[in-house]
């Protein structure tokens, strides 16, 4: 039994290989493009507009909404980097309803790889924000001694995001071939729409956690003032 | 189940990829047209509420001058209304004066036509009379009207009162014209016959002059400066004008038209 798709490899040369993952993800990939593109290449600003453009606009909308209510300011300068988050996870965890398919979400590779996205681009944000200095010394905060359980911090908090992700996606894919095994008939298919769910929880809950860190790694001084206030 | 590191850059960079990719097909064009819609309908708003506002202006303004006009109208109404019976009262007036002139212009052509009648009627009779007169007078004694009026005349002068005969010989000047008056010539006799008698009654000799006046129709004046002795059937007839009264023979006919 195969628990991640990167074990289905295609080719293989030293370091480099092209496993299911990467080809599942690089269809995904396409298809979010070019039903974006479809959908925004006629994009109108008169009061009717299309229900394609309508539902782009709800999801868009929705996200950025999500993004303010948690206390990101200027949530449209990290709509792409949330957004394609949460998208990326829900399109490749709705095509779990296609046979045979397997989500790179059940990777744990792909997981990692977001979550070191979001450990990465946490502090580029904050920097971009609030400077270097300004920045480095939120490490320091309250003191110098939490230096090191920050950045262990740092670090738990993008394990626990890669992980939980895996964990959550894989799971359900392990149930569903379990189930497969005892009652072919019926349960998988209860099991696959719970696995719908989860997946949408989980993008959900990925994309919040990592508007929180962002969040927090930019927020101001005179934010923070101003949240302990209220 | 283990991490491959490979796959990991692989895919994060895919993730770098789809997130630009992303946002220029994704995000930037939903947010624009929301953004550009927005602004398309706060634009569209504020032409809304100022076109309320000059069409609320425009309503007061039309409102206020409906109230100006409706006030004017009624103005030149009353104003018509009261020029109208002024008009009204002057062509009345006008009218019943021109109908005033006219009645007393037609009751003057009617007393004047009534009037040329009633000389002509009078007139005629007279000379019926006169003729009817004449002819009984020389049918019976073989005489003329003429010569007894000549005769008539005579005898008043003859049986004159005191006064007048004195009055008569106080008027007759020796050598002064005496005008005798009468409708007809007078024959050479009838002439020696008046001129004797008053010869004999004043005892002067005046100059006779004859003259002719028609309206006497029959009789004869005598006439001297301020005095003046006459007699005629002038009032015979007119005696008889009154017995048959000739006005009221007029309305008969004419009508009462006053």
């Amino acid at each position: 039994m195969r628990l991640s798709p990167d074990e289905k490899i295609f080719w293989k040369d030293g370091f480099f290989q092209l496993n299911l993952t990467i080809v599942t993800t690089w269809m995904l990939m396409l298809v979010m493009v070019i039903a974006a593109y479809l959908v925004t290449r006629r994009l109108k600003n008169s009061i009717t507009i299309s229900r394609w453009q309508h539902i782009l606009e709800i999801i868009v909308l929705t996200i950025l909404t999500q993004m303010e209510d948690v206390g990101l300011k200027k949530p449209e300068k990290y709509l792409a980097f949330v957004g394609t988050l949460f998208l990326f996870i829900v399109v490749a965890n709705l095509f779990s309803i296609v046979p045979m398919y397997e989500s790179p979400t059940a990777s744990l590779s792909t997981t990692s790889a977001l979550a070191i996205s979001v450990f990465i681009a946490v502090p580029v944000f904050g920097i971009a924000e609030k400077g270097i200095l300004k920045y480095m010394k939120t490490y320091l905060q309250p003191n110098f001694l939490m230096l090191p359980f920050n950045i262990i911090s740092e670090i738990s908090r993008t394990l626990a995001l890669a992980i939980r992700l895996f964990g959550n996606m894989m799971s359900g894919g392990m149930i569903v071939s379990i189930l497969l095994i005892i009652a072919p008939y019926f349960f998988p298919i209860i099991m696959n729409v719970l696995g719908l769910l989860t997946g949408m929880v989980q993008a959900y809950i990925f994309a919040i956690l990592a508007t929180v860190y962002i969040s927090a790694a930019t927020q101001t001084e005179e934010q923070q003032l101003q949240k302990s206030q209220k | 189940m283990q991490i491959d590191w490979f796959t990991v850059i692989a895919q994060v960079i895919n993730f770098l990829i789809l997130v630009c990719l992303l946002k220029r097909f994704l995000y930037k064009p939903v947010l624009k047209a929301i953004a550009d819609r927005e602004a398309r309908i706060n634009k569209q708003l504020a032409e809304a509420a100022a076109s309320k506002a000059a069409a609320e202006g425009e309503y007061l303004l039309y409102k206020e001058r409906n109230v100006e006009f409706d006030a004017e109208r009624e103005k030149a109404l009353e104003k018509v209304a009261i020029d109208m019976e002024k008009e009204k009262q002057q062509l009345l007036l006008q009218a019943q004066k021109e109908s005033q002139t006219l009645r007393i212009k037609l009751q003057n052509d009617l007393k004047a036509e009534q009037h040329n009648i009633l000389n002509e009627v009078k007139q005629r009779i007279q000379q019926t009379v006169l003729g009817i007169a004449n002819k009984t007078l020389a049918d019976l004694g073989n005489t003329n009207l003429e010569t007894q009026i000549v005769s008539i005349f005579i005898q008043r002068l003859k049986h004159l009162n005191e006064t007048e005969a004195h009055q008569l010989i106080q008027a007759i000047q020796p050598g002064g014209n005496l005008v005798v008056e009468t409708a007809y010539n007078l024959n050479e006799e009838q002439k020696k016959q008046l001129e004797n008698t008053i010869r004999e009654m004043t005892g002067v000799h005046p100059v006779f002059q004859y003259e002719i006046d028609k309206s006497l129709i029959s009789g004869i004046t005598l006439k001297m400066k301020d005095y003046k002795l006459s007699w005629n059937t002038t009032d015979y007839l007119n005696d008889l004008q009154k017995h048959m009264n000739f006005n009221d023979v007029a309305d008969k006919y004419w009508g009462n038209e006053q």
